[in-house]
């Protein structure tokens, strides 16, 4: 099911409703059941493995704790079994297709072209969201390991494995933190009720009006690079750069949205990404569920920043090369993390020598210093994110080579304009330093203002429905899924 | 640059939790101050979108308007921005053609042509100066002015519709050179097929009767005539309304993607057929035989050829190849070109040059790109030209 489907339009409002009737017991059971839903309207044989995952894993941490002088043993055949389920289904195809095109250019370097294999097709297709709750499975059974105590209730750690509003493409969640608020009381919040709808009403904004419709443009660029000149080059690679953030931190904001609909709060996602100043602090603002999940159960477990630069370089460089091949089963994700690595070493090289370097140090407290190092982010971000896109290395080169050739533009450009864009993105901005100045302003009208939405559910209800009436108004013909889900 | 935001955290209090107990007085005189807050602001919020849409352009692709004989047709100097796949922003004519005003008397020494056709023809997806017509207008213009192109499709036009347009509205014109470009659905949308208890579109329908006679069949129209009645509330709302623009788009939207809606969508058409007056019975049989869809397009098409011929114009059907491919369209296209040869009409079969040269530039998702208007008006010419040549 789809965040931006009539479907879930119809799903989710059922869902809060009866969950706000029903008597506190039967809640976290109704949440469970619309999760199992949820998830097997897509495909339902899928919800048995989701199942089967929850029940081994439940069962791996009850162990573990019961037999701590066999941990190391119990924590081995959990990663085995997570890792060895997340490989069969996303990279199965990949190793395969891998080893066939390997023995096929030897044979054919060597002559012996009757040796040609052929690509067996295995036709497995991978179950949505598994990169994430396979995260989280792994982050539980690593942490009961380490110490922390495991979920009693089979119940609450089901659903903590397949709670809908992350369930497919994140936040990748903290049990610890998800079992706390199950194992409080939920009371109804209209606080909380505000802000889950102004969530999801933001999040519907950033996915279909903003990032679905810069996909259309970004689209009419990749697919026809030979046409494309400097500015359409640019305005597709940079396109894409604000679609993916548009398209993952709406998905984000709906999921945070309907979970605090039922009174959870789910971790935060994106803080500002594109004001970093270097790629270390674009990590620590960039899609942070995973990054802190890298951090914490592949990068310090390799050894993190302790021992010699170069082991430390090398943590990095592994982290973000398996953190690139997390997204997906392709040559250009492996390449894509190790390009992020490398930008990671030598990011921290630089800070280092700033440090150093006494005249560069000085420098580094300037205004122009840090919006530098903003604008060479964003940059860096945008050759990336052709990596990210592209449908190989030949496309990537192709389009990177468009934007450093001078050519007469039109084809992307004239998309643009003819779009709802440059309106929608103007409305944004608008939006965001409104609010920015509204919220930040002393002044006693600002404030009055701040109070009396805060206060009024009227105000809010028509400014919701008003929203709505924007997004409908700006959307596609076509409902386009989030990128992430593929992940 | 900020690109992220929070949800609106208070600084007054803490969470509001919902009031267990209320004093019913208070409450009455609060529920009565938050009911005309809501009204207020709703009626402010309605102005304010309104305002914006119409900067925006947003909101104006309502176009089409319930018509007694043909089902349906454009809305008169309704100014429509097309969003939904492509983009224009244009002024339908004032006889409501997706056009540029024309005479109805023939201009001397101009040849006219008169462009039949659905929403492929129509084409709403581009500028209007980029459509076929135009193009073709343009092309043949490019010694002398001595061709004038007049579009008449309307988005959903079956055969049968064009037939009775060309009938109604066409003929006034006297057209030199009438120009059919067929689409693969039309052969169906002209026969009616019960589907369930759920009114079809309605349209005029035709049928062939035991004499094998071409005939009328309005009963749809008929049962929908309620529907088809001008009410002065929703049609203000249609020719004035952006907000009421976006939400009719959304349903058709929906329609398209969503399975969950049409389901909901059928459900509600049936429920509120049962309320409308004149409604068809839920008895009610079709009062004819099952009819094969390419025996009754032949013959509509074969009337058509012989109208505009009695009116000593000159007939041309063309067709294309369907974006989706269908791999029943090469079996009708077999058929027409019989049936050109036998009824001896112009057959432009365009299918082989799409495929030939860049087939995927020339459609955006289902219609015409530019490019695609600009190949089929370049693939019309020598055959018009060929005509005048003949003609002088």
């Amino acid at each position: 099911m789809l965040f931006n489907s009539f479907t879930y339009l119809v799903f989710l409002p059922i869902v809060v409703l009866l969950y706000w009737l029903l008597p506190e017991r039967f809640r976290t059971t109704l949440l469970l059941v619309a999760s199992y839903v949820f998830y097997m309207n897509w495909m339902p044989a899928y919800g048995l493995l989701i199942l089967a995952l929850t029940l081994v894993n439940y069962a791996l941490g009850i162990a573990i704790d019961k037999h701590r002088e066999k941990g190391k043993t119990l924590l081995t055949v959990g990663l085995a079994f997570n890792l060895g389920c997340l490989c069969f289904f996303k990279y199965a195809n990949f190793l395969a297709d891998s080893v066939v095109q390997s023995v096929n250019s030897i044979t054919h370097m060597t002559g012996t072209q009757s040796l040609t294999l052929q690509s067996p097709a295995l036709k497995i297709i991978l179950p949505l969201g598994i990169s994430f709750f396979t995260f989280e499975f792994i982050h539980y059974i690593t942490d009961i390991y380490r110490g922390h105590k495991p979920v009693k209730n089979i119940r609450d750690f089901a659903l903590f494995a397949a709670f809908f509003p992350s369930q497919i493409a994140g936040p990748i969640k903290r049990f610890q933190d998800f079992i706390h608020q199950l194992e409080g009381k939920i009371v109804f919040k209209a606080q909380n009720f505000s802000d889950g709808l102004f969530l999801i009403f933001q999040g519907l904004f950033k996915k279909i009006v903003l990032g679905d419709n810069l996909g259309a443009v970004v689209s009419a660029g990749f697919s026809n690079i030979e046409k494309l000149g400097t500015v359409d080059a640019w305005i597709a690679v940079a396109g894409f750069t604000f679609q993916i953030f548009f398209d993952f931190a709406g998905y984000t904001d709906i999921g945070r949205g309907s979970a605090l609909l039922f009174g959870y709060k789910v971790p935060e996602n994106f803080n500002l990404p594109f004001l970093a100043a270097n790629l270390t602090d674009f990590w620590r603002r960039w899609h942070m569920s995973l990054s802190t999940w890298l951090r914490d159960y592949l990068f310090i477990p390799l050894g993190g920043s302790r021992g010699s630069a170069w082991k430390v370089r090398r943590n990095v460089l592994i982290t973000m090369i398996l953190g690139g091949l997390w997204h997906g089963a392709a040559w250009h994700y492996v390449i894509w993390g190790a390009f992020h690595g490398a930008g990671l070493v030598l990011s921290k090289e630089w800070q280092d020598l700033v440090t150093r370097h006494p005249v560069l140090a000085r420098l580094r407290p300037h205004p122009i210093w840090h919006c530098t190092g903003v604008a060479l982010t964003v940059f860096f971000l945008f050759l990336a994110g052709i990596l990210f896109r592209a449908d190989g290395l030949p496309q990537a080169f192709a389009i990177a080579q468009k934007m450093f050739i001078l050519a007469p533009s039109n084809l992307v450009v004239e998309s643009f304009l003819g779009s709802s864009l440059p309106l929608s993105l103007s409305l944004y901005w608008i939006f965001l330093i409104t609010r920015t100045l509204l919220e930040r302003s002393g002044n006693k009208y600002a404030v009055s203002i701040l109070q009396w939405w805060l206060q009024s559910a009227p105000a809010q209800a028509v400014a919701y429905i008003s929203i709505a009436i924007v997004v409908l108004g700006f959307a596609p013909m076509k409902v386009a899924p989030f990128i992430y889900f593929q992940f | 640059m900020t690109l992220h935001m929070t949800p609106p955290q208070t600084k007054t209090s803490d969470a509001q939790e919902i009031p267990t107990h209320t004093d019913s007085p208070k409450t009455g005189k609060r529920l009565a101050f938050r009911a005309a807050e809501f009204l207020i602001l709703l009626v402010a919020a309605v102005i304010i979108l309104e305002g914006f849409f119409k900067f925006a352009g947003i909101g104006e692709q309502e176009f089409l308007e319930p018509d007694k004989q043909l089902g349906s047709k454009h809305i008169a100097g309704k100014l429509v921005t097309w969003r939904m796949e492509g983009y224009s922003h244009d002024k339908i004519n004032s006889v409501g053609l997706r056009d540029s005003e024309h005479s109805i008397n023939k201009p001397a020494g101009i040849t006219r042509i008169a462009l039949l056709g659905d929403s492929s023809t129509e084409g709403m997806q581009v500028p209007l100066n980029e459509t076929y017509g135009k193009v073709l207008e343009r092309l043949l213009n490019e010694k002398s002015p001595q061709y004038e192109v007049i579009n008449f499709a309307c988005s959903g036009y079956s055969t049968g519709q064009q037939l009775l347009q060309f009938e109604r509205d066409v003929r006034k014109y006297h057209p030199d050179i009438v120009v059919l470009l067929y689409n693969r659905g039309d052969s169906i949308e002209n026969i009616f097929v019960p589907s369930g208890n759920v009114l079809s579109q309605p349209r005029p329908y035709f049928y062939l009767d035991q004499n094998n006679q071409l005939r009328l069949d309005s009963n749809v129209l008929e049962a929908c005539s309620s529907k088809l009645k001008p009410h002065p509330f929703w049609d203000y709302l249609k020719k004035n309304s952006r907000i009421y623009g976006v939400l009719s788009a959304t349903g058709l939207v929906l329609s398209i993607n969503e399975n969950g809606y049409r389901k909901l969508a059928a459900w509600w058409t049936n429920l509120t057929n049962s309320w409308v007056k004149n409604d068809r019975p839920a008895t009610w049989q079709v009062p004819y035989a099952k009819q094969n869809p390419d025996a009754v397009t032949e013959a509509l098409l074969t009337k058509l050829n012989a109208a505009v011929t009695a009116d000593g114009g000159k007939f041309i059907m063309v067709i294309f190849p369907n974006v989706v491919q269908d791999p029943d369209l090469q079996r009708q296209q077999s058929l027409f070109e019989m049936l050109s040869n036998h009824k001896k009409f112009a057959f432009l079969d365009l299918t082989r040059p799409f495929f030939d040269n860049d087939f995927k530039s020339y459609f955006l998702q289902y219609h015409f790109s530019s490019r695609g208007h600009a190949f089929v008006a370049q693939q019309l010419k020598p055959l018009i030209e060929t005509f005048q040549m003949r003609k002088n």
